[in-house]
């Protein structure tokens, strides 16, 4: 389906892809995650991330990267992780390359606001007939 | 250095902890990309829009910064206690 705005797709889809990737690039794979790993919370993780659901909202990528972040974690090598000391005081591995602090906190924002404008343009094209709807240089 | 044995989209960005601010342009440009690239009416103003859009809300985020900055330097230790 198509609104005949070419131009606008292109332009809005050059701009996702500038705040999905600088996103990915700040945080690693880990900035899209759909499941907590158990380090991350003292709930033995296994609970869906919740700015997930803003990231979702980007579409089939998301859940791709999302999956992509799982197996990688899932499978990795013994040398890919690190001793660490769990919430429960025990012993427990994390995956070497998990983002911490700011770039966790910047990569998986820059990946969710890429998702919520995408739901927002999304529902503007949905929501639109002309053109001249558009509220000028605002 | 560090930036040799990085692997992008594995390996987290080094160097992101000291200098995040740096991250707050980029983020506000890809968003200025996506608005302007809906909001605009004329595709052709589409570039400038976004470059003052970005420049707009960088200097928003500067005004909170000195305000704050004021509020908790100056004014907040002037009031009374208690």
């Amino acid at each position: 389906m198509s609104i005949g705005e070419k131009g606008r797709g292109v332009r809005i889809l050059v701009g996702f892809l500038v705040l999905w990737f600088s996103g990915l690039l700040i945080g690693g794979l880990g900035s899209v995650r759909y499941w907590d790993p158990p380090y991350t919370n003292p709930a033995a993780g296994g609970k869906m991330n919740l700015w997930f659901i803003a990231q979702a909202a980007a579409g089939p990528i998301a859940f791709g990267f999302g999956a992509l972040d799982a197996s990688l974690i899932r499978g990795a090598e013994e040398d890919e992780l690190i001793e660490i000391t769990m919430h429960d005081q025990t012993i427990g591995t994390a995956y070497r390359y998990t983002a911490i602090g700011h770039a966790a906190d910047f990569g998986t924002l820059f990946c969710a606001l890429a998702g919520l404008i995408n739901f927002a343009v999304a529902l503007d094209a949905g929501g639109r007939t002309t053109p001249d709807r558009r509220g000028g240089g605002r | 250095m560090t930036m040799l044995g990085w692997v992008p989209f594995i390996q987290p960005l080094p160097g992101i902890q000291s200098n995040w601010l740096w991250l707050l342009p980029i983020l506000i440009f890809g968003i200025a990309m996506m608005y302007k690239a809906v909001r605009v009416i004329d595709l052709a103003t589409y570039w400038r829009e976004v470059g003052i859009m970005t420049l707009q809300v960088l200097l928003a985020f500067l005004g909170l910064a000195v305000g704050i900055f004021i509020l908790v330097q100056w004014i907040v230790p002037v009031l009374p206690s208690g």
